[in-house]
């Protein structure tokens, strides 16, 4: 498939997962809202970022030496969309819908792809753990809160959905240490970007 | 140099949107801003007429020079709106003195509209002692009233699959002069009534 192909399918695909039928059918669960669609978006925008001319990565990673300005945007990004008040904005409001389809794609997806060919092995050992761990925590509150966090959504759903986050950070977590324990030995400690410590 | 200023302000704009959200960290669920929005900055209640258990057609007016305490319920619900009951029919109790007093009075608005006809309405007062002078239980005939009040005090209702409603739970403190001051959880009308006494006292 040519570049120009790829970006078409990429854009329509994307729009059926932001701005469609199909958007407020994954918007319709709590589960296939966070655990569907989200990860999409910002798989859409990882997939974008691919699609980059080298040279816009390479100007955009002056600014985002060893991948730190990266990881600072996603974080910063995932916190914000972790706050209950702003899932249910994204629910009532059109501005709200739309910043959050074009802040994960471009500012976590495409950020991430950008991110991941600079950044130091530490920082993303970091980030990886954190995200991981972030799951877990998100799980237990939401399996635990006797308050229903979103208005858009059951109580019961909610309480599933942090069952499912638990069960994934579980899986993750085997996945990872078997990887260590048994797996390739891959571990490099020194930076992707060629320019050393 | 570049990736340290870059990350500081990155790191900054981050924070001012998440602080913007959540009203400078204090609330962080939609219920928690809508209630610190209402308690900051008081409204008019939406004007809607209801329709209570005697059949009577009436309007906040009727609740004029009145602190009105409010819940959201419907008949056949057998959970949480069984606790505001409870609740209520409470409030009846410790703050008698100041319903006694044309201070106070309750109002349980259902918003099954449908099925709550006025004997339904009554049956609900009746369940749980409410004495009808001071406790209106009444229902909102007209939808595009009903929706924009539900929508003014934040009222989200969901059908929970099984025949009932998923709602949340709230009281709110009306004023005398029809405003719309206060929102807490079912559970806190203590301090509602602490408050009141403290205020209206």
């Amino acid at each position: 498939m040519s570049g120009r192909v790829r970006l078409a399918a990429l854009l329509a695909g994307w729009l059926a997962v932001s701005a469609s039928p199909i958007a407020a059918w994954l918007e319709s669960s709590m589960l296939l809202h966070l655990l569907v669609q989200l990860p999409l978006l910002a798989w859409a925008g990882w997939l974008g970022g691919a699609l980059l001319p080298p040279a816009w990565v390479e100007w955009l990673n002056r600014y985002n030496r060893r991948g730190v300005t990266g990881v600072v945007l996603v974080s910063g990004v995932a916190l914000f969309w972790m706050l209950p008040s702003a899932l249910d904005a994204s629910l009532d409001s059109g501005l709200f819908a739309a910043a959050k389809a074009f802040s994960i794609t471009l500012l976590i997806g495409t950020a991430l792809f950008i991110t991941s060919r600079v950044w130091h092995p530490l920082l993303k050992g970091l980030f990886l753990l954190e995200a991981w761990a972030m799951l877990a925590r998100l799980g237990y509150v939401y399996a635990i809160s006797p308050d229903r966090l979103c208005t858009n959504y059951l109580f019961g759903e909610q309480q599933l959905l942090g069952e499912a986050l638990l069960w994934l950070a579980g899986a993750w977590a085997v996945l990872w240490t078997t990887r260590i324990m048994i797996g390739p030995d891959r571990p490099r400690l020194k930076t992707t970007d060629g320019t050393g410590d | 140099m570049r990736t340290l200023f870059s990350s500081v302000a990155v790191a900054a704009a981050c924070f001012a949107a998440i602080w913007a959200q959540t009203d400078g960290l204090e609330a962080f669920t939609s219920e928690s801003k809508r209630r610190l929005s209402i308690s900051r900055q008081p409204r008019p209640v939406v004007a809607v007429e209801f329709q209570t258990q005697r059949s009577e057609t009436l309007g906040w007016d009727a609740f004029r020079g009145r602190y009105v305490i409010a819940d959201f319920i419907y008949t056949r619900c057998g959970s949480v709106c069984h606790a505001l009951g409870i609740e209520f029919s409470q409030i009846q109790k410790q703050a008698a003195d100041l319903i006694a007093d044309g201070q106070l009075h309750l109002l349980s608005v259902s918003f099954d509209a449908a099925n709550d006809t006025p004997v339904q309405l009554g049956g609900y007062l009746a369940r749980f002692g409410g004495d009808p002078g001071s406790w209106t239980a009444a229902r909102v005939l007209d939808a595009r009233g009903e929706r924009r009040l539900f929508e003014q005090f934040g009222i989200v209702v969901l059908p929970d699959g099984a025949g009932g409603y998923a709602h949340n739970a709230a009281l709110h403190l009306i004023s005398p002069d029809g405003e719309l001051m206060q929102v807490v959880d079912y559970g806190e009308s203590d301090e509602l009534i602490a408050w009141l006494r403290r205020g209206a006292g």
